[in-house]
């Protein structure tokens, strides 16, 4: 979609796009977020009222966004702060720490 | 950048405890034989509760704007309303009101009382008994005085104690005798108001211009599955919009209304400024063309202001790290809190 951004800008844009949808994704089959796709905002807190997810929950979020962004998350690379909303998580998937690249394989790509 | 009076609020929300003697918010109950169907029609947002169960909700008026944040807690077969907003609710609530219900507005004969802080859940179970440390977010206790209400708004533990005009002046001064070993701090509205803006909650006074639900970011918290007030044009809104919301820092100050420019066009507004006392720098609320609100986009204001999306809360909440199960105000020394946020979220 040409929007009038530069090409950089869009292609961030479209990585940002496509791994909202794969976020999106995980969240609706792997956790169950009982809400149509374009309901999950960027703002929306992942656990408590927000999308519902509880601490057992947490659990498998973690699993579930390391096996499909091909992350390795161990423990105290991420705090509860990169948790908290759908855009938050984006930022650590898009932009994860150094220790938590497994084989360099972080991308938009389904 | 920040009067010293409203850090020193500003402070004690975000590491000791703060209360607020009379809290602004509305308390409103919905009872009567249609009580449910009279709130799923009043009040957008799924309402599947269990008794003393509570969840965030809106009030919407027929454009779907939103006039109120709400927080909803079933009590019996009756509905709690907890509401914020510029206006008077009761107004709207009883022009949209369907069946046998009624609606009961509780703020003449009860009082607020707020507490929040890392440390809130102690100070709280010293004054008002050890089982409120058993209650979980967003539910409330029937106490001796009344009802108490897990629900904070600033990232930190936060209570709403609902109690009797006439025992709020009791309770209060225990909380405020209790409160020396946690030093206690009353707190503002404003002081309140700007820990919420941080954490990025909601505030409907600072919703502006022609925004519905959705351009808020708020679709989360609407049913998708029934009809509501607001729901057409909802549904109508999010198939044509353009904008959606989006934090911002700022390398200098902004201000509500500037204009926001990528490479020289014009792509949106901000609609709500404030200094971070924890950031140290001036953030807002932008209302941007929809593909540009993700995190680590470089914008500009009409002035040169550099911005930068970046993703929110602002905070890295002390209270995330404070277990009631292990930690205590006076050992806070021995809690490790989380760490600054990364450089690269700063604008150029």
């Amino acid at each position: 979609m040409n929007d009038g951004f530069s090409l950089a800008l869009t292609a961030q844009i479209e990585r940002s796009e496509q791994t909202l949808e794969r976020v999106r994704r995980v969240l609706i089959q792997r956790l169950k977020v009982a809400l149509p796709p374009e309901q999950i905002d960027l703002d929306a807190p992942l656990f408590g009222t927000g999308l519902g997810l509880d601490s057992v929950d947490a659990v498998e979020l973690v699993i579930a966004i390391e096996t499909e962004f091909g992350l390795n998350l161990p423990e105290g690379t991420a705090g509860p702060v990169q948790f908290r909303t759908v855009s938050s998580l984006l930022e650590l998937i898009l932009n994860p720490p150094a220790v938590a690249l497994t084989a360099g394989r972080v991308s938009a790509a389904p | 950048m920040i009067a010293a009076n409203l850090l020193a609020e500003y402070n004690a929300i975000r590491s000791s405890t703060a209360l607020v003697r009379a809290s602004h918010t509305h308390v409103v109950r919905l009872h009567g034989r249609d009580a449910q169907s009279a709130a799923q029609w009043l009040l957008p947002s799924r309402l599947y509760l269990r008794d003393a169960q509570a969840r965030q909700s809106l009030l919407l008026d027929e454009q779907g704007r939103p006039l109120a944040d709400v927080l909803v807690a079933a009590d019996d077969a009756d509905y709690l309303l907890l509401i914020d907003g510029p206006l008077d609710p009761i107004p709207h609530m009883r022009a949209h009101l369907r069946g046998d219900a009624q609606i009961e507005s509780l703020s003449e004969t009860h009082q607020v009382i707020e507490v929040h802080g890392p440390w809130a859940w102690e100070l709280l179970s010293q004054v008002l008994g050890e089982d409120l440390l058993a209650l979980p977010y967003l539910n409330f206790f029937r106490i001796d005085e009344g009802l108490c209400v897990r629900a904070g708004r600033t990232g930190e533990f936060g209570y709403q104690v609902i109690v009797s005009r006439a025992d709020a002046q009791s309770v209060v001064d225990r909380f405020v005798a209790r409160g020396a070993e946690f030093d206690l701090v009353e707190v503002s509205p404003h002081a309140l108001s700007l820990a919420s803006f941080e954490n990025w909650f909601f505030d409907a006074h600072h919703v502006a211009g022609d925004v519905t639900a959705v351009e808020l970011s708020l679709s989360w918290r609407l049913a998708h599955d029934r009809d509501f007030l607001g729901r057409d044009a909802i549904v109508a809104r999010r198939a044509s919009r353009t904008r959606a919301q989006a934090c911002v820092l700022a390398a200098g100050e902004v201000f509500a209304g500037d204009r926001v420019l990528l490479a020289g066009r014009d792509v949106g507004c901000l609609s709500r400024s404030a200094f971070s006392p924890t950031r140290q720098r001036w953030f807002a609320t932008a209302q941007l063309e929809k593909r540009l609100a993700f995190a680590g986009i470089d914008l500009a204001t009409e002035r040169g202001v550099a911005l930068r999306t970046i993703a929110p809360p602002l905070v890295d909440n002390q209270s995330l790290y404070v277990d009631p199960r292990r930690h205590s105000y006076k050992t806070r020394h021995e809690v490790a809190f989380g760490v600054a946020f990364a450089g690269r979220e700063s604008p150029r």
